[in-house]
């Protein structure tokens, strides 16, 4: 199902996490896959936010060393296409009352919003650094 | 309303991947146009962040017999390949 893995990623993290604070992770029962699979998954997508992050804060600082308008935009850009997503699919993985397609919907806008931006600088300004 | 919701998702992952496709694309001519190897890692790291992921469970998760947290760890990987390459733009 489309995007369905998606929203697994903040489920296995949320409730994985917490499990493993209780128990051993070879008792730990995980859906969505093996237990060494699902820690993998959460290590990953935490080096993959963390990454983000730094990627997005390496775009703030160029514009705060040039003062580049379309650099800043590029920031935007970055920030709702990488770190954003990340951290509303672990929010509302979290939060029960939201339903699974706002899960996997919140997360796309975001991106698509990302990319939308970039493709303004882009298009508008054509050559970039 | 769950099912329009289902669809309008459905419409906006592929959107997604779609203008990522076309951004990577203009990022591309960007690189090819100024030799920015900035550019170059941006359209690379699109595709790893916005189309790739976006195939990957298309394709994968009803045609093959692997597990949602297998593919969503060789997504995540895909997501910080493209990001590194992004990264190691900057000195």
């Amino acid at each position: 199902m489309i995007g369905h893995t998606y929203s697994l990623i903040g489920l296995s993290l949320s409730s994985s996490l917490s499990m493993r604070l209780q128990a051993q992770l070879t008792e730990v029962e995980v859906e969505g896959g093996a237990p060494i699979v699902v820690l993998l998954g959460i290590l990953t997508f935490l080096v993959a936010t963390v990454l983000s992050v730094i990627v997005t804060y390496r775009f703030i600082e160029g514009y705060r060393q040039t003062g580049s308008r379309p650099i800043l935009l590029l920031a935007t850009g970055m920030f709702f296409l990488a770190p954003a997503p990340m951290f509303i699919r672990l929010l509302t993985a979290n939060i029960g009352a939201i339903p699974l397609t706002v899960q996997m919907l919140a997360p796309s806008l975001s991106e698509l919003t990302g990319l939308l931006v970039i493709l303004y600088v882009i298009y508008t300004r054509g050559s970039k650094r | 309303m769950i099912r329009s919701l289902t669809t309008i998702t459905a419409v906006v992952s592929a959107v997604t991947a779609i203008v990522g496709l076309f951004v990577a694309y203009l990022a591309y001519r960007g690189y090819q146009r100024n030799e920015s190897q900035r550019m170059r890692a941006l359209a690379f790291g699109i595709i790893c962040i916005a189309v790739l992921p976006y195939l990957l469970v298309t394709v994968t998760d009803p045609l093959m017999d692997v597990s949602d947290a297998t593919v969503i760890v060789i997504i995540t990987i895909t997501h910080t390949v493209g990001l590194a390459a992004i990264y190691t733009t900057f000195d």
